[in-house]
């Protein structure tokens, strides 16, 4: 079912599933859309689709105005070579993993193993016509950052977390997805959690009754000079009820896959 | 008649043989570049450019060798006297082309080694540029101007090196200097927050930023940034300017060498005009 853009103006929750659903454009007609720091400007005229964006400094649950935008914009046009109306958005993971850091250090016990969530940025899938994908852009620009060694490593965004072991503690803004994350410790030693590496490739976002969630990942520490085996569960987390699968991971979840999860990043310095 | 004259004709021994080599090449050569071409196709999907280019140029050049050696055949040539006298002409060639055997060598020294791959940025001497082939006499550079440069293997081999884009992160060092007057752990605070906001620079491995040494007229900082090396043009043309501009902003001074000039007696002192028109314009 089709909805028109006036009913998304109401809509101010992520969680409200309208959001997420198709709406119909008319021609002619400029359209906005804030979520979180981006603000997304589109227009239609005939087969032509237009879209603006830029950075706002104030973070927002979806707004929707049918103002026209200030002079200044930088628009990129796409000429669609058949009747369209339809536009919807999707959340998706960030194209790139992510390098979690945890505000004060933390360490687990030998033999020890706890469960956290952490607060990852959505970005943006743009979809006209339900098949045509015609880009993806970050709720918020995050930094680069490296993880690994400065000669194989990946490329990465930041993200800081204060790695909260329940729901409540965690600060979860309108513009993010809940990851839960299960750390098992079956080594002998003791295990510092400075910098995780989230891989997002592998991850749904499924719709909760207040959040937005990831599947459940899980990481097994064997040693601490081994590389962690982490899964991605294909079931649905089982932290509130889930409404419905909003995006699809990127990747097909692998199982048991090991690979370098943590590091603690020495680099000689000169 | 005309037929039978024209098989007549093909039976002269001269005209059969240069048929057939007419046939050998006709279809040999097109053979060859087209198996050179598939080879270099299924060998760029499983190994780096720089292989694919020499099992290229191998499957082409043996084929070419391969073929001239049957047309020598065909043409009623005895090939162990040939490969004898080539041999010969091999040495004394040898001995007129020492430079050009030396670059052999080195350019098998180069492959085997590996110091660099087709596409890699290097710097030889002066010359900054993308690696277009790694041949048997030389490597051929794109510089970032344009221009074509062609460094003979064997300079490559004596000379140092550096090849720019070998690791995915790279460091760019800049020093900057401040006046004496300026608080140094506030210049550095600024340096960070700096790092941290431009879109370019890496968080980890993170900045370094310290105080390196008190010099003639500056407080010397070094101001480290890590990157990845695409991005090395955007981060040099946005941080210079950050740099400066937060600098004028905090009103923190970068101090700049100052000219006294003298008219000639180090006594005198500098005669000074006033214009009255231009100074009421003002």
């Amino acid at each position: 079912m089709l909805i028109c853009i006036e009913d998304i103006s109401r809509n101010r929750s992520l969680m409200d599933k309208k959001v997420w659903q198709p709406f119909t454009l008319e021609d002619r007609q400029y359209y906005s859309w804030q979520i979180g720091n981006l603000q997304l400007h589109f227009y239609k005229e005939k087969d032509e689709f237009s879209l603006a964006t830029e950075q706002t400094e104030e973070a927002l649950s979806p707004v929707h105005t049918n103002n026209k935008p200030e002079e200044g914009l930088e628009w990129k046009r796409w000429i669609i070579c058949e009747h369209f109306r339809s536009l919807q958005f999707f959340p998706v993971m960030p194209d790139r993993p992510l390098v979690v850091k945890t505000e004060t250090p933390l360490s687990l016990l030998p033999r020890c193993h706890e469960s956290f969530f952490i607060s990852i940025p959505l970005w943006i899938q743009i979809v006209l016509n339900k098949k045509y994908i015609l880009t993806e852009l970050p709720t918020v620009v995050l930094s680069n950052t490296w993880f690994g060694s400065p000669f194989d490593g990946i490329l990465a965004y930041p993200v800081k977390s204060p790695a909260a072991t329940s729901l409540s503690s965690t600060d979860i803004k309108s513009n993010n997805v809940v990851c839960p994350l299960s750390v098992q410790n079956h080594s002998s030693e003791n295990f510092d959690f400075v910098r995780l590496c989230v891989y997002t490739d592998n991850l749904a976002i499924f719709q909760g009754a207040t959040h937005l969630w990831t599947n459940n990942v899980s990481v097994h520490i064997e040693g601490i000079q081994q590389a962690a085996r982490f899964d991605v569960s294909s079931a649905k987390p089982q932290y509130e009820s889930i409404v419905k699968t909003l995006s699809k991971p990127r990747q097909h979840p692998a199982k048991g896959l090991s690979k370098k999860i943590f590091s603690d990043l020495k680099f000689f310095k000169f | 008649m005309e037929i039978q004259s024209l098989i007549n004709w093909l039976h002269y021994p001269v005209v059969a043989q240069v048929l057939r080599i007419l046939v050998i090449l006709v279809i040999g050569l097109p053979f060859i570049k087209f198996l050179s071409k598939i080879t270099g196709k299924a060998a760029g999907k499983r190994f780096t450019a720089q292989i694919q280019m020499l099992i290229q140029k191998g499957i082409l050049y043996g084929g070419i060798i391969l073929l001239l050696i049957t047309i020598l055949h065909e043409l009623g040539f005895n090939l162990t006297t040939l490969l004898g006298a080539a041999g010969i002409v091999g040495v004394a060639i040898g001995f007129a082309s020492q430079t050009s055997f030396s670059n052999i060598i080195s350019g098998l020294f180069l492959i085997s080694e590996k110091p660099f791959e087709i596409n890699d940025i290097i710097q030889v001497g002066n010359t900054f540029g993308v690696v277009m082939s790694i041949d048997l006499l030389s490597v051929k550079l794109k510089t970032f101007d344009n221009r074509f440069v062609r460094i003979p293997n064997e300079t490559l081999i004596k000379t140092e090196m550096i090849n720019i884009t070998r690791f995915p992160i790279r460091r760019m060092d800049i020093e900057l200097g401040v006046a004496y007057k300026e608080n140094i752990r506030r210049v550095i605070d600024i340096l960070k927050d700096i790092a941290n906001k431009n879109p370019y620079c890496l968080d980890e491995p993170e900045p370094l930023i310290f105080f390196d040494n008190f010099g003639d007229s500056a407080l010397n900082i070094q101001f480290r940034l890590w990157f990845v090396k695409e991005n090395f043009f955007d981060l040099r043309t946005t941080i210079f300017v950050e740099v400066k501009e937060r600098f004028d902003e905090e009103g923190i001074e970068i101090p700049f060498p100052h000219r006294t000039i003298y008219t000639g007696e180090a006594t005198q002192p500098f005669p000074v005009q006033i214009n009255p028109e231009k100074t009421n314009e003002e």
